[in-house]
């Protein structure tokens, strides 16, 4: 056989290997929601479902309609502590678990772009978010749902006892407490709070590519998350103090512009509270959201891709 | 060598950062803006509750965390309430407020425990207390119950039910019947009115020196709507002014007066009056 024959029957036999491969992402994905179901993650499931059924037994002597709002703006705050937390401590862990264990370096020295692992990790955590979010919004709404008929029905016992309401009445005052109850909308505030959790992971990514130590990446990205709900304000007060200062050019405004402003997914406390959402607004939110992941991957890519282990 | 590489890349990773800071920010202003015109996001003036609250509650209300403090300050008010703190609960309400003014049982709640349980205790409570101080005391508080109220219309100037407690309150505590009617009248042209809402502008503005006339108009315009509206209230405040108004008999209800048929009826009841 000839060199010329020998080389084509290799090339035949060796599978070309694809630049991009969305199937070696999902393995990398599932390998890392399974690493993070394995640190016993979904034990935060049991203190929040004691912590709705404590909400939701809550009996102040409020109106019904508080009653459901305040086991709502409970269960959600529960969610959104619960996403941002985990998306930073996650994060800051994978990379040097991998390291620690040495899996990194086996997956390195195959044939898999550094961005791949990089996406797989992130989407391993932000998987692991998605569905904790799911369950807790299952086990939220049927607390909610078996909360409103209870309260609904208590509601129309005593108002049809008071008497001198007209059934129009007893209807209104019902429905105001229905809009307290289970409504499609608040899935709109669990997607808003996945999108912010999945802007945290990215940041704490980006921060986990050079920080060299898994603390130094949690303080960092707590740092970034909660400068980013108030820098913008605290802004408006420096730059109305220093005016257009050599500090206020070469400071105030490059800080406002690296750090991400996590204000405007705040939108969850108003859907719970009941204020109708677009679906145009929504959309606008998951674009703003991707575009900060993409970003902030990008980055951290930028960063990676050529650091020795 | 290893430096050089560090730093640039560094140089590089800021650059890029501020480039996407640059391109996003304009696009990030139009929906904040956006999202707080349509009442998603909700500005809450920090200022005003960095003073009352420690900075660790500020970071918590801006980091999304809003509702979870409203909850906190609604128990804390509940216990206040337990003990008779009045001054804490009127606190803790003024704050809930601030971090949900769209809250319409905030607010409503808020007033109650001015207007109605705190005046009955500055009343009621102390019995070292001389009576005048007491009662100007208790008057202070319906006073601040109504101030509270009128900060909650201001927010939302569309409730009902807002302007239907501060009616209540004028009626109930200060025996003010035109501005109880006003108010009254204010929940019918609001969002949700309740269906005796009318018929109380009626009876209060037929309390109200000089509009006699206008409130037997409008308790007649009632009157013709049909039976569901023909309550015993209403006929026998139809018949004060058929009176007062000196109005011809033959322009007169033919329904008996409820009162004299239940004094006819149970002759030691007494007429039961809104």
């Amino acid at each position: 056989m000839s060199e010329a024959a020998n080389a084509e029957t290799e090339e035949r036999t060796v599978p070309r290997v694809p630049l991009f491969s969305p199937g070696r992402i999902w393995v990398l994905t599932m390998s890392t929601f399974t690493q993070l179901v394995r640190m016993k993650t979904f034990y935060f499931l049991i203190i929040f479902a004691v912590l709705v059924a404590a909400a939701s037994n809550l009996n102040l002597l409020y109106t019904p309609a508080q009653k459901l709002r305040m086991l709502k703006d409970a269960s959600f705050g529960a969610m959104s502590i619960f996403s941002w937390l985990f998306a930073i401590a996650a994060t800051a862990v994978l990379i040097p678990r991998d390291l620690e264990d040495r899996t990194l370096y086996t997956i390195l020295a195959k044939p898999v772009p550094r961005l791949e692992y990089l996406l797989g990790k992130l989407f391993g955590v932000l998987l692991t978010i998605g569905v904790a979010l799911v369950v807790m919004q299952v086990l939220f709404t049927g607390f909610l749902f078996f909360r409103e008929v209870t309260v609904l029905a208590a509601e129309r016992q005593a108002l049809e006892a008071q008497g001198g309401m007209s059934p129009e009445d007893i209807q209104a005052q019902l429905e105001l407490i229905r809009a307290q109850g289970v409504q499609w909308q608040l899935l709109y505030a669990l997607v808003a709070i996945f999108l912010k959790a999945g802007v945290v992971a990215a940041v704490t990514m980006l921060v986990s590519t050079f920080a060299s130590s898994t603390l130094f990446t949690m303080i960092v990205a707590t740092i970034i998350f909660l400068v980013g709900h108030f820098h913008k304000l605290a802004a408006g007060y420096w730059l109305h103090e220093l005016g257009d200062s050599l500090v206020a050019k070469l400071v105030v405004k490059p800080v406002i512009m690296i750090i991400p402003d996590f204000r405007v997914f705040n939108v969850t406390e108003n859907i719970v509270g009941g204020t109708p959402v677009t679906t145009g607004a929504m959309l606008a939110l998951v674009g703003l959201a991707l575009l900060y992941m993409a970003v902030y991957s990008a980055v951290a890519l930028y960063l990676f891709i050529d650091k020795e282990f | 060598m290893k430096f050089g590489r560090t730093t640039r890349k560094t140089v590089a990773v800021l650059a890029l950062l501020l480039v996407f800071g640059l391109l996003r920010t304009p696009l990030e202003s139009r929906m904040t803006e956006k999202f707080v015109a349509s009442g998603l996001i909700t500005e809450v003036s920090t200022s005003q509750l960095s003073s009352a609250v420690g900075q660790s509650t500020v970071l918590a209300v801006l980091g999304g965390l809003r509702p979870l403090v409203a909850i906190y300050l609604t128990l804390h008010a509940f216990d206040a309430w337990s003990y008779r703190e009045w001054d804490t609960v009127e606190r803790d309400y003024r704050l809930i407020t601030t971090l949900l003014p769209e809250d319409i049982d905030s607010w409503k709640t808020g007033a109650w425990h001015m207007a109605y349980n705190a005046s009955a205790s500055a009343l009621y409570d102390d019995p070292d207390i001389p009576e005048a101080v007491g009662k100007k005391n208790s008057r202070d508080w319906i006073l601040k119950g109504i101030e509270f109220l009128k900060r909650g219309i201001e927010q939302n100037p569309d409730s009902s039910t807002l302007h239907q407690e501060l009616a209540d309150i004028y009626r109930q505590k200060l025996e003010e019947p035109c501005l109880a009617a006003r108010h009254y009248k204010l929940a019918m042209e609001g969002d949700r009115p309740r269906s005796f809402v009318p018929r109380f502008y009626g009876y209060f503005l037929a309390r109200c020196p000089g509009r006699e006339r206008e409130a037997y108009d409008f308790l007649m315009e009632l009157y013709h709507q049909g039976e569901k509206q023909r309550l015993p209230t209403l006929i026998s405040r139809i018949k004060e002014l058929e009176e007062k108004l000196d109005v011809p008999a033959t322009h007169r209800i033919p329904d008996p007066d409820p009162d004299v048929e239940i004094l006819k009826k149970y002759p030691h009841a007494k007429p039961a009056l809104p």
